[in-house]
């Protein structure tokens, strides 16, 4: 039994292998957040290394950055869950050198998440993973299987990618991101912060990368919150040279949660941005 | 040391190596001892020092008990249990009893500090059952070879049982009496391959493919988010959860069994297909048998078990199930669900004994349908230990019917990843009548779990059991 249950794995390895290389598998394959973080960063460090590219750092707010409107090598390290200090140390381990980072300032209170990065630079399989495609999230056959009875779904409907959220506001989350932005963080905790920051800026700089914050719009009134006014208060004390992106609080920007921007607002704003950048 | 890491390959596999080098048998208790210890020791060192001291305390009082002056066997093993029960109740249960009668002294910070070590739960149980097992040796003939006279042989001996890290850290709760006399020199040529081979493959997919893949679904029943979705993704998800702690659990105890006979031990099976049953005492003698069967012999019958008939049958079984749901953890929602197990025991006992059995009066999938989705519902005080989001969850299962989230790929995912526990369950069901064409078949379902534990294996995450 157990030469022969080998056997059928070889085969299927194999077939799957196949499949992967000459399938043209170009569909979204995400099947929850934390697989689509995964999926992002090992397409960031699995990927070429271009000197002309732009890479987004921030937490669940970049994370509906669209990336239509930037040019072509342009990444998104905006994790749905995670911080910017994930998306910084990513660029640091993986020796990717891009032109400019764009880092996200409204969550710099959070902590990197350890798991995260080390099972993505997990030793021995990161190494197979980079030599093996089959083995990366994104061709999870779970995945492959969803993304391919998407876009049939998809092809047969004739709608477009992304054809929106619901613009019903969760009052659920809004009342706990209301919460969460009231308070600020004790003096030391905001210290040990920025002196992160400080030195991941500092690393990026010293290997010739420009470095660019960016404020992404939230709600109006949870643009007024403390944490929210804290937060830009501390980027423009601390890094009075850099550009600070940041848009005027309107009403327009609409959110899901109060947090983060629904569909059609985020391409509004990915295209707003790319434009800023240009 | 999780079993589906780098670290624990690397550390099982030299183990392995050495522990079947022909000149170095005599020295297969050693190793294993070792390579424990290391397993124990290799996320918090400090831990080591609570395992040694238990070991001490069970290798001594057992010892005594058997050799000891005979006027105290029955002093020493009391001592012995208390010893076994003050060690789980310190670090287990200190942080409840900090939190619900010392809420705001010094005395309750100090209890809530106290960390709980992982495991404890198992081998201060297999302490108690190698003391209890030692003291009935007197009277019951097979557990006289439990323990012998040889001091250090004890040691050892003890030392393995206790901390063999295949069930060291979440069972199965292995009894004395049943692991004890395997203790022998092991050959490589022993080993029974396809076993092994079985119980590792099925107990990986489960736990790497089902239980992991599950786990970033069902993550959203968790307060707030819940409270947006659909009822009929609410009930979903819950049936996802169901899936996955059976998968999880089910998939440790298979890769502990798989271990085990790698070294030359057979452990004994934890769950055998528990979703079939179709009453609630069924259930337990499908579900962490290891455990009920622990709680059956060492306190359930102590108490009396059903000889007093009536009243006492029913007191005893919700006293056992509210402590068997303590001993899970300590949150007062473990000991609700303990309780409520005991009262449909009880219940069930009850219609029994009145003669109000529906046995024959509905079609056996009615039963197993019922059963399935009582401890399902139970669950819930799993996975939301705050008892009012239980009651928030189950209001929105039947007030979200008209809300619009739906969640499409939460329900593809739950619904996917949930096929093979739903088919490892028929698959029991079908075979009760021998199927020769399963020959064929096993080797095609093995190659494909191992294909997808490669290729489809979910975020690694803790085994469930773990925290308990």
């Amino acid at each position: 039994m157990i030469r022969r249950s080998l056997l059928i794995f070889t085969l299927l390895v194999a077939g799957y292998m196949a499949f992967i290389k000459w399938g043209d598998v170009d569909w979204d394959t995400t099947q929850h957040q934390s697989n689509g973080n995964r999926i992002k960063a090992e397409e960031f460090v699995f990927g070429k290394d271009r000197p002309d590219a732009t890479v987004i750092v921030g937490s669940s707010l970049s994370f509906r950055i669209e990336l239509d409107s930037f040019p072509n090598g342009t990444s998104n390290l905006g994790f749905g869950g995670l911080s910017i200090y994930d998306g910084l140390e990513m660029i640091e381990r993986s020796g990717k050198r891009p032109a400019r980072v764009l880092i996200e300032t409204n969550l710099l209170f959070k902590e990197p998440d350890r798991a995260f990065l080390d099972a993505v630079f997990a030793p021995g399989l990161y190494e197979l993973r980079r030599a093996t495609p089959i083995l990366r999230e994104e061709n999870q056959p779970s995945g492959v299987l969803f993304g391919w009875l998407k876009e049939g779904a998809k092809n047969a409907a004739g709608t477009m990618k992304g054809s929106g959220d619901s613009l019903a506001v969760s009052t659920v989350l809004l009342e706990s991101n209301r919460a969460i932005f009231s308070a600020v963080p004790s003096d030391s905790a905001q210290q040990h912060f920025l002196g992160r920051l400080k030195e991941g800026v500092k690393t990026l700089e010293a290997r010739g990368i420009e470095v660019v914050f960016v404020e992404v719009p939230i709600s109006d009134e949870l643009m007024q919150s403390n944490l929210a006014t804290r937060s830009r208060e501390v980027v423009a004390e601390r890094f009075p040279k850099h550009r600070f992106l940041r848009v005027a609080p309107a009403s327009h920007w609409l959110t899901t949660d109060g947090l983060h921007l629904e569909w059609n607002t985020a391409q509004r704003y990915s295209g707003w941005l790319a434009g800023t950048l240009r | 040391m999780l079993f589906n890491s780098v670290p624990f390959l690397l550390l099982v596999l030299p183990t392995f190596l050495l522990y079947y080098v022909p000149f170095l048998q005599r020295f297969q208790l050693h190793t294993l001892v070792v390579a424990s210890f290391i397993f124990y020791a290799y996320n918090m060192p400090w831990l080591l020092t609570l395992l040694v001291v238990s070991l001490a305390i069970n290798i001594a009082t057992s010892h005594a008990v058997v050799f000891g002056d005979e006027r105290h066997r029955r002093t020493y093993a009391t001592l012995g249990v208390a010893a076994n029960l003050g060690v789980l109740i310190f670090f287990k249960y200190s942080p409840l009893i900090g939190r619900s009668f010392f809420p705001t002294s010094g005395v309750g910070e100090f209890l809530t500090s106290i960390p709980l070590p992982v495991g404890i739960s198992f081998f201060t149980f297999q302490g108690i059952s190698l003391v209890v097992d030692a003291y009935r040796g007197k009277e019951v003939k097979e557990y006289n070879s439990i323990v012998v006279k040889g001091v250090w042989e004890h040691t050892l001996r003890i030392s393995t049982f206790i901390a063999f890290f295949a069930q060291l850290v979440a069972g199965p709760v292995v009894k004395a009496h049943e692991f004890l006399p395997q203790v022998r020199t092991k050959y490589f040529k022993g080993i029974d391959w396809n076993s092994t081979f079985a119980c590792l493959v099925v107990g990986y997919f489960l736990k790497m493919v089902v239980a992991d893949n599950l786990k970033d679904q069902t993550f959203w029943i968790t307060f707030p988010y819940f409270r947006d979705m659909h009822s009929i993704t609410l009930i979903t998800l819950l049936f996802g959860y169901s899936m996955q702690i059976f998968a999880d659990f089910a998939g440790y105890s298979l890769i502990a069994l798989g271990l085990a006979h790698a070294f030359g031990y057979v452990l004994m099976d934890n769950f055998n297909f528990p979703y079939i049953s179709t009453t609630f005492s069924e259930f337990w003698r499908r579900w962490h048998i290891s455990l009920s069967s622990f709680l059956r012999e060492y306190l359930y019958i102590p108490l009396g078990g059903n000889r007093k008939g009536g009243f006492h049958t029913y007191k005893n079984l919700m006293l056992t199930m509210v402590l068997g749901g303590l001993w899970h953890g300590a949150a007062w929602s473990y000991a609700i669900w303990g309780l409520f197990h005991g009262l449909v025991l009880a219940m069930e006992r009850l219609a029994k004994d009145l003669g109000w059995s529906m046995k024959d009066k509905l079609p056996r999938a009615v039963h197993m349908l019922f059963v399935f989705c009582m401890v399902t519902l139970a669950w819930l005080l799993f996975k939301l230990p705050d008892f009012s989001h239980v009651i928030a969850y189950i209001r929105a299962i039947f007030s979200n019917t008209g809300v619009e989230n739906l969640q499409p790929l939460i329900l593809f995912f739950v619904l996917l990843f949930s096929i093979p526990v739903v088919a490892y369950h028929l698959i029991y069901l079908w075979t009760r009548t021998p199927r020769p064409v399963m020959a064929t078949i096993k080797p095609i379902i093995y190659g494909i779990m191992l294909f997808l534990i490669l290729v489809n294996s979910g975020g690694g995450a803790s085994f469930i059991y773990f925290q308990f």
